[in-house]
């Protein structure tokens, strides 16, 4: 199958390639959740988002928008790329 | 749906409040449709069908909106409930997915009406011309909305 980032087989790169029809972007979400003993509903409430939101964010089946990605740093204490990793094309 | 689309973004209270205010106008019309139903309707000598769907539409109006006021105070005087319902509500995800349920629905129902036509035509005049009709709106709808979002985003 062909990664649709950069329209080579298999591509390393664009980590996720076929289940959204786009290359996404990983993620630390889950691990960080976990250090901070988190629960996925305690996470869901302090970003005002619901329960199945993050957890489609932690599997990576959904990109988060500019704001959400601010908001989830900013609780984090973090940068949005120390939570989010772009992968270059190729 | 089309009201919560209406009435979304910005204060959430006050779009609780403006939906309030179209529950009240919706139920309105379904009275006022109810009550033209058994004045003028009636006795008519219009066809069961057109009096049958007059009168179900005014009740379907005045049901709904009904059920619809009920919902909305309930989340003005439960605060807890009114939070959890703000959350479902701005949720990003569920946005996107009511956006690309919408879009899905309008061209599977673009390509079906196309296909019926193919169909209509051989049997009924009337339903082939509505079904294209149909299908000229969604494409002129579509085409504004492009021109819309164009200057917008």
């Amino acid at each position: 199958m062909r990664c649709n980032g950069c329209y080579t087989l298999r591509c390393k790169a664009c980590l996720t390639f076929s289940r959204k029809g786009g290359p996404a972007v990983e993620n630390r979400i889950a691990q960080l959740r976990r250090e901070r003993r988190l629960s996925q509903a305690e996470l869901a409430e302090a970003l005002s988002v619901t329960r199945q939101t993050v957890i489609s964010l932690e599997k990576g089946r959904y990109d988060p928008s500019l704001p959400l990605a601010h908001r989830l740093a900013r609780y984090f204490d973090l940068t949005i790329e120390d939570i989010f990793i772009f992968e270059e094309e190729c | 749906m089309m009201i919560k689309l209406l009435t979304s973004g910005g204060d959430f209270d006050r779009a609780l409040q403006h939906r309030r205010r179209i529950a009240f106008g919706l139920m309105a019309l379904g009275i006022l449709g109810i009550l033209c139903y058994f004045t003028l309707i009636d006795g008519s000598d219009l066809p069961d069908m057109a009096r049958g769907f007059y009168l179900g539409a005014s009740c379907g109006i005045a049901l709904f909106s009904a059920c619809f006021l009920i919902r909305i105070q309930y989340l003005i005087s439960h605060p807890e409930a009114r939070k959890k319902a703000k959350v479902e509500e701005t949720d990003e995800r569920s946005k996107a997915i009511a956006a690309h349920a919408f879009q899905s629905a309008g061209l599977i129902t673009l390509f079906l009406c196309a296909g019926a036509l193919f169909i209509l035509v051989i049997f009924s005049r009337p339903a082939a011309l509505a079904v294209f009709f149909v299908t000229v709106a969604y494409a002129v709808a579509m085409l504004l909305a492009r021109v819309y979002y164009s200057h917008r985003l």
